[in-house]
């Protein structure tokens, strides 16, 4: 018989299998043992040598020691490639902290993001929404409004005239009212939101700034319901619980007209030892203009205002987007400055 | 208006303090906008909107406080007529009764002008008007106290003694007692003498008659003007006064006797004289309101119960007389409230006296259902896309400066506003392009030069002698390094493709871009050989490129930009279309690549589109590999709806496709 006997063997492959680190030298170690000139083969190879009443018990001694290498082998390779698995993972790890790879969002405009809250809150109570040209003529902007030419009316906005011809730029939304409403019948429940122009400039006024308006045109309307939507409205935009407050008013266009205050919602009013910034201690904020329908409104129009009535608001969206945001200079708004708008991304 | 609060309690005397008093009219519409402490008297602020000329005085303010706290309005000072010519010393005719229907003139001889003694001069302090002498104070001072504006001239100053009330003459001028020299027109009312205008009626005095140290005797004008006509005059010729403010909001017909005898009894106190005569000529009356008013209108205006008794008595407490009961009643406002001429009007004022915090809240019930409106969500679906892509929103002014509008080199010129606030926004624009740029350009002067705006607005085409016509434009502008741009890429260069992305997904967000065609455009301010005219069956859509460097230069901006515009309404008018289902094809695709190359002055999107073209090609994609003319490879997909394709098929098309590449487009095969 050549080489060592079984036993030794076996001692040999135990030692030699705990020295193997990698694939290749358990391969080798495979083949030391069970390849073509291997130990066990050659064990094998003798095995004709042997009496024949041996053959048998060595055969099968062999053949144990065969089976124990190879599961010791399939073992080793299992846990080998599941170690390698790891290394290689482990080799792959990120900076988790350094940026991702994704385009930078950008952002909305704050007056389109209030523009938008607006929109829906009146799309919620069942409001459609109508857009009317920037430049009108006298008629739609003044005539129809019930602001006739020579009343002091009209000293209540100061108005950008084109050169060389009667249009101007609109003074207010109001004139999206006259467009809708010659177009179509009774019932209306409408907002107008959009850019005005007013020939004036400093902190709080810019000469082009944004407005919607509100009209609701319908059999039985009443100041009523003109407090319960304009209420609605700014609760839904800047508190529910918070109180509104009409103050009487004048606007050519309604009667009876009021100016809509709404309920500081800095302060609630409470007394402080320094006024509130919001409303400078009053407890109230102005929001804007509301009222009944005139009636020369409705006949402007062609509608009968025996029949039916209507009420109508308007708020500055400059306005309600400085008191949301905080905002102090309106011109903040048309600088485009992206340190500003940025802010409301 | 000013209203000293000692002065207001002599004509309403209620217990009440400044504070509770400002809030009862603040809340019947009468704002009290401050409380000011004024040589030790409470000085009430008071913003009057338009339509109450009648509050621009203490006795209408007062009128307002008794009527809230349910008084009776107390007249502090006795109506003396006296015994006097009703025939004027001075002859007097008025020419235009429609501009001037009621004249009144006193004549008082013997007047010593001075100085005014102290509690005259105190009052008008009060009300921020300056002492001139005692004659002009009074005339001021009963201005303030009745809202009814008087004019004294110097009667020796009347030349050929006599007055006339009428439309001034072509060439006429009027020197005014603030010096200036103003040209009349035949539309501006005067009072003239012989010779000329000595004053611009209800708005201001001529320097020649005011009244002086050396005056003795004096003419009184105490008149109601037509508040059209005042206005006219005041606006045209720019003269604002404390008069011409008063007679344009309309001041009280009727109460032009009790001014003049309040003036004139008061210059007899202060500054001595006999009257000679008080005329008072009264042509044209106005017709006198009468309404008939339904008291249940007042709840179905308002909402919420109203009591007839409540209504009576805040009508009459306002001096509205009422006639009739029941369901329909008379009704006639006093002379002073011009204003009240429909019912509507008298619901108001039950309105604001009773208090609008008494209305309920309701909410509206609908009759019908109403029309739809505008569609604005795709606006909002093109901004969040804009927003996803790394833009932010901007909001520019509609007017610039006629060197920004120009700064294109380009287009007609803008609208020009007549009456700007400043040179700088003089012009409307037509494009958003320029406000894109000098938006681009304020970013990089602050070191922000990696960049991408955009805008959807109005641009104004001007058409001349015309309303400019309204146009809605998407524009864009993207500077500096390529969003997305990784640390571990290093910074890449936005380029013209980044653009044209930005472009192709706007027009998949509204839709697709199935019959849109990109081809060279003309632009001057755009890069020759990088922009593109956007197409839809021969519409222009808009434009896209980079901006040219001669443009950039006005701008000084360094870094490359790019720039799009598109024009909304076109742009959206594609995009109505409903989508249909169609079958598609679930046979497998067999897959060919094809590399070609090309002269590089050939758009590649005609071969791509060429390959697409023939049947059964179901995609194609084209990637342009620069190189001297230029290479261009093409992934074919091959498929039928039906069947699977055969080699001796899928081979047939190819080599088809080759043959036609080779001799229609000049193409070598790789």
């Amino acid at each position: 018989m050549g080489g060592l006997p079984l036993q030794d063997l076996a001692v040999k492959f135990e030692e030699e299998i705990g020295q193997v680190r990698s694939e290749d030298d358990l391969a080798r170690l495979k083949a030391a043992y069970l390849g073509k000139q291997g130990h066990l083969t050659s064990v094998l190879k003798t095995l004709g040598t042997l009496p024949p009443e041996e053959r048998p018990a060595v055969g099968a001694q062999v053949n144990e020691l065969k089976q124990l290498i190879e599961v010791k082998v399939r073992d080793l390779t299992l846990v080998l490639a599941s170690r390698k698995k790891s290394e290689k993972l482990g080799s792959e790890s990120v900076d988790v902290t350094l940026p991702g790879r994704a385009a930078e969002k950008g952002g909305l405009h704050p007056i389109t993001q209030v523009l938008d809250a607006v929109e829906d809150i009146f799309r919620g109570i069942g409001f459609s929404v109508y857009e009317g040209p920037e430049v009108e003529t006298d008629f739609f902007n003044f005539e129809a409004l019930n602001i006739p030419e020579n009343h002091p009316a009209r000293d209540m906005q100061d108005t950008f005239y084109l050169e060389g011809q009667k249009h101007l730029l609109r003074t207010h939304t109001s004139p999206v009212q006259i467009h809708v409403m010659k177009k179509n019948k009774p019932p209306i429940r409408m907002i107008a939101p959009g850019v005005v122009y007013r020939r004036d400039s400093d902190v709080t006024h810019s000469p082009m700034f944004h407005q919607v308006e509100g009209l609701v045109v319908d059999e039985n309307v009443t100041f009523a319901d003109l407090k319960g939507t304009v209420a609605y409205f700014l609760r839904q935009l800047f508190g529910e619980g918070l109180k509104v407050r009409f103050r009487p008013s004048y606007f050519p266009f309604t009667e009876p007209s009021a100016e809509v205050d709404l309920q500081c919602f800095a302060c609630q009013g409470k007394k402080q030892a320094v006024a509130c910034r919001i409303c400078k201690g009053t407890g109230w904020i102005e929001m804007g203009g509301s009222g009944m329908v005139h009636p020369a409104v409705f006949e402007h129009v062609g509608y009968d205002p025996k029949k039916i009535r209507g009420f109508a608001f308007g708020m500055g969206i400059e306005r309600l987007t400085m008191l949301k945001f905080g905002i102090t200079d309106i011109r903040l708004f048309f600088e485009n400055d992206l340190r500003f708008l940025r802010q409301f991304s | 208006m000013k209203a000293p609060i000692s002065w207001l309690k002599e004509w309403a005397p209620v217990k009440a303090g400044a504070e509770e008093i400002a809030k009862r009219l603040t809340f019947a519409g009468l704002e009290v906008e401050g409380i000011e402490a004024v040589e030790g008297e409470t000085v009430l602020e008071v913003n009057v909107t338009p339509n109450r000329g009648d509050c621009l005085s203490i006795k209408g303010l007062a009128r307002e406080v008794a009527a809230l706290y349910g008084m009776d309005l107390k007249v502090p000072f006795k109506r003396s007529t006296g015994r006097v010519p009703a025939k004027s010393a001075i002859p007097v005719s008025v020419a235009r009764h429609a501009s001037c229907p009621r004249y009144a003139l006193a004549v008082i001889d013997g007047v010593k002008v001075g100085a005014s003694p102290e509690w005259l001069i105190r009052r008008l302090s009060q009300m921020g008007v300056r002492s001139v002498n005692n004659v002009v104070d009074v005339t001021n001072y009963v201005l303030m106290e009745l809202g009814q504006p008087l004019h004294a001239f110097d009667r020796a100053k009347i030349r050929g003694g006599r007055i006339t009330v009428r439309n001034a003459k072509a060439g006429e001028t009027l020197t005014m007692i603030d010096g200036t020299e103003k040209k009349l027109e035949a539309s501006d009312l005067v009072i003239a003498d012989a010779e000329g205008p000595q004053a611009l009626a209800g708005v201001m005095g001529g320097l020649n008659s005011e009244v002086g140290p050396s005056t003795t005797s004096i003419v009184l004008e105490c008149a109601f003007f037509d508040p059209a006509a005042v206005r006219r005059a005041s606006r045209r010729l720019g003269l604002i006064s404390e008069s011409s403010y008063r007679f344009e909001r309309r001041t009280d017909p009727e109460g032009v006797p009790e001014a003049l005898e309040r003036a004139v009894s008061l210059i007899i106190q202060v500054a001595g004289g006999t009257v000679l005569s008080v005329t008072d000529l009264y042509k044209r009356r106005e017709p006198t309101t009468c309404l008939r008013f339904r008291p249940a209108d007042v709840a179905s205006v308002l909402g919420g119960t109203w009591g007839d008794r409540e209504i009576r008595s805040s009508l009459q407490g306002l001096g509205i007389e009422i006639k009739g009961s029941g369901t329909e009643w008379k009704v006639k406002p006093p002379s002073h409230r011009g204003d009240i001429e429909r019912p509507i009007d008298l619901i108001e004022e039950v309105a604001r006296l009773r208090g609008l915090e008494r209305i309920p809240e309701k909410f509206p019930a609908l009759s019908a259902p109403v029309s739809k409106g505008s569609n604005l969500s795709r606006e909002r679906r093109v901004r969040s896309l804009l927003v996803d892509l790394g833009f932010q929103e901007t909001i520019h002014y509609s007017f610039l400066s006629p060197e920004l509008s120009a700064s294109l080199g380009e287009g007609a010129g803008g609208a020009l506003l007549a009456n700007p606030l400043s040179r700088d926004d003089s012009v409307l624009r037509t494009s958003l392009i320029p406000s894109l740029l000098e938006s681009a350009a304020h970013h990089a002067r602050h070191k922000m030069e990696t960049l991408r705006i955009f805008e959807l607005r109005t641009a104004f085409e001007a058409k001349e002698g015309e309303r400019p016509v309204e146009k809605r434009r998407l524009a864009g502008l993207l500077m500096g390094a390529r969003l997305g741009s990784h640390w571990s890429g290093g910074v890449q260069k936005t380029d013209f493709y980044d653009v044209k992305g930005v472009v192709e997904r706007v027009l998949s967000e509204l839709g697709g871009f199935g019959n849109v065609e990109f081809s060279k455009g003309q632009a001057s301010y755009l890069h020759p050989g990088q922009q593109s005219a956007v197409l839809r069956e021969g519409t222009t859509l808009g434009i896209l490129g980079e901006v040219h460097p001669d443009v950039l230069g006005r701008f000084d901006l360094r870094k490359a930009s790019y720039v799009f515009e598109l024009d909304w309404e076109t742009l959206v008018a594609g995009s109505e279309a409903t989508v249909r289902f169609q079958e598609f094809s679930r046979t497998p695709v067999v897959e060919r690549d094809l590399a070609v190359v090309v002269d590089r002055g050939l758009d590649s999107g005609r071969l791509a589109a060429f390959i697409a073209g023939q049947d059964p090609v179901i995609s194609d994609e084209g990637n342009q590999i620069a190189a001297g003319k230029k290479s261009l490879a093409f992934a074919i997909k091959m498929g039928s709806a039906d069947r699977t394709l055969t080699d001796e098929e899928v081979n047939g098309v190819f080599q088809r496709i080759i043959e036609n590449v080779k001799t229609k487009f000049g193409a070598e095969i790789r």
